[in-house]
């Protein structure tokens, strides 16, 4: 959509072409970039998708585009498409009444549905009281701006946080490691643009490590993913409901998911530090193992690769580890498409949460999380000798296209020799090992591209800071 | 707010015990709550009208950009077999890439073409 709107700047018309399920979607997205009125024709849904295997099967529906495609080249502009005219939406406090209180809230609920302000479940009322009772889990500025978050780039602060946790269920000492989720989901060279807005099914997780997890009791153990924890639950939901807020999020509209985002609250829970033998994951880092900390990363649909564990079956490291690398590996049939920034943007990244039990056998047989990153960088490669021509040819266009690091390149020329191998991620630090649940427990892997599509990276880690109702997550 | 519904409760009820039912309609007590807008405000990007259009087509070099999602391709081919039928004087250009177009690459294509057509293949 950038491009339409870029070239449309430059001063060459253009036209835009979407299916009429995405045409509300395009039409957003053109006014983000400042182009109100773009000149967008659409093709039918039913159609496309089914018919786009080939030229043969697609031709009914370019004849019938065709003649739309030269005339929106052609045709005048209308005064209507001549003229934009910016809007400015009102963002007061919102009243309501009824004749009882359980009747206002509920009144309330209803305003808030119709405006696509809420998630559909019932809402905690964002009363002014309410507010101030929250911000007392922070000593930070209700105004200070922590960033905007995509599509609509609206305005996060601290107060809009706030208000949203207000609105979750969250607590005041929740606050500050929903801030700190906040500040990473909104830095610039984090992509959420992809993980909230894409037809895919892409989620985000949400990690609390250090002490004040166990202060604000997240749960680490058996259930981590599921429910009946105040914290887990209020956390991620709040974080929901910020992205619709500011982001403008809804269902078919601007969020085009098309089976929707399971666990729309995400998947918060907290690194088991009780039964880990190393460090917190935040460590790795580069923050201190007292700080606590939040990691958001975009993962697939859902936590779905289980490694093995568990009480059902026996397992053994070595299988579990075997698993892990048979997951890495599967993205090697993407590999001759790995392309920057494109539907198939590049190598992945593994979020990797160890069982506790197989945790504590790794360390006693000698290995912390360094160790088993580069272990398993190094059995997730493919020999030379069996590369195909067109992986190859991929690897050369990523090196020569600075796709792969600097650092990285002298590794993948040295895999494209005879007795060779070819490494399927682009570095050890795409593993990322935590450590969670309970005993018994099941060692599960989150995926994405390590990159993002529509900014660098897919993954942030912040510390919380200006806590004041914890004993950690205090000071700056 | 509890108290304000409380008051409500209390000045309906006085009303209702004391007066006639014909005089006094029993109104209904009003609660009222007042919330704070969760939204974030938007800072409007400059606004923009598109540009003005080609009438004639002949002798102009219009360019096609597909951001490489799965049988847009397909699509893009046909309709570049069709504009060369129906204009057969205009040049067709095509163009790859990814969902972001950066600023260079814009400047490029838009160096290139007297117009465009943008699909992504969604």
């Amino acid at each position: 959509m950038s491009g339409y709107t870029r070239i449309e700047k430059l001063g060459k018309p253009g036209v835009l072409v979407c299916t009429d399920n995405f045409y509300l979607d395009a039409l957003s997205a053109a006014e983000d970039f400042g182009m109100p009125k773009a000149r967008l024709i659409t093709l039918p849904a039913a159609d496309f998708y089914r018919l786009r295997t080939s030229e043969k099967a697609i031709r009914p529906v370019a004849e019938a585009a065709v003649d739309k495609l030269i005339d929106g080249l052609r045709r005048p502009l209308s005064p209507e498409e001549a003229s934009v005219t910016a809007k400015k939406e009102a963002l007061e406090p919102v009243a309501v009444s009824a004749d009882s209180y359980a009747h206002a809230v509920r009144k309330f609920n209803e305003v808030f549905l119709a405006n696509r302000w809420s998630d559909g479940l019932p809402l905690v009322p964002p009363t002014k009281e309410a507010v101030q009772e929250m911000l007392k889990g922070t000593s930070r500025s209700p105004s200070e701006v922590i960033g905007t978050v995509a599509p609509k780039n609206g305005i996060v602060t601290i107060e809009k946080i706030a208000i949203n946790a207000v609105m979750a269920g969250a607590r005041p000492e929740y606050l500050p490691v929903i801030i700190a989720a906040m500040e990473g989901f909104t830095d610039p060279a984090y992509d959420d643009l992809h993980i909230l807005t894409s037809s895919g099914s892409f989620n985000l997780a949400i990690m609390v490590s250090g002490p004040i997890a166990k202060e604000i009791n997240v749960n680490s153990g058996i259930g981590m993913l599921g429910y009946g924890w105040q914290a887990n639950s209020t956390i991620g939901r709040a974080v929901r409901l910020i992205t619709i807020n500011a982001g403008r999020l809804w269902p078919a509209e601007t969020d085009m998911a098309l089976i929707g985002r399971p666990s729309s609250q995400f998947y918060v829970f907290a690194e088991n530090h009780d039964l880990s033998p190393w460090d917190p994951f935040h460590v790795s880092q580069g923050f201190k193992p007292e700080d606590s900390c939040v990691t958001i990363s975009s993962v697939m649909s859902s936590p779905g690769n289980n490694f093995g564990g568990g009480a059902v079956e026996p397992w053994t490291p070595q299988q579990i580890l075997d698993n892990i690398t048979r997951t890495l590996l599967s993205s090697r049939p993407a590999m001759p498409g790995w392309k920057r920034g494109g539907p198939n943007p590049g190598p992945m990244k593994h979020i990797l949460i160890f069982q506790p039990e197989l945790a504590i056998e790794l360390d006693r047989l000698g290995h912390k999380r360094p160790s088993l990153q580069k272990l398993l960088y190094e059995r997730a490669t493919i020999p030379y000798e069996q590369l195909t021509p067109a992986e190859v040819a991929s690897v050369k266009r990523r090196i020569e296209s600075g796709e792969i690091s600097p650092d990285r390149v002298p590794v993948f020329r040295e895999a494209l020799k005879p007795g060779g191998k070819l490494p399927i991620l682009d570095g050890p630090e795409d593993i990322r090992i935590a450590v969670a649940g309970g005993i018994p427990g099941y060692t599960f892997g989150m995926m994405y591209y390590r990159e993002g599509l529509y900014a660098p990276t897919s993954d942030q880690t912040r510390k919380i800071r200006g806590a004041t109702l914890t004993k950690a997550g205090r000071g700056n | 707010m509890r108290k304000s519904a409380w008051i409500a409760t209390i000045t309906a009820a006085v009303f209702m015990s004391v007066g006639s039912p014909a005089v006094l309609a029993p109104a209904a007590p009003e609660v009222s709550l007042t919330v704070m807008n969760p939204r974030g405000e938007i800072a409007p990007p400059p606004l923009l009208a598109i540009r003005a259009r080609i009438s004639d087509l002949s002798g102009k070099k219009i360019g096609i950009y597909w951001n490489g999602k799965a049988g847009g391709n397909h699509f893009w081919n046909v309709i570049e077999q069709l504009m060369k039928e129906k204009l057969p004087k205009t040049a067709v250009l095509r163009y790859d890439g990814a969902y972001e177009v950066s600023e260079t690459e814009a400047l490029k294509i838009a160096s290139e073409v007297d117009a465009f057509l943008y699909g992504v293949g969604d």
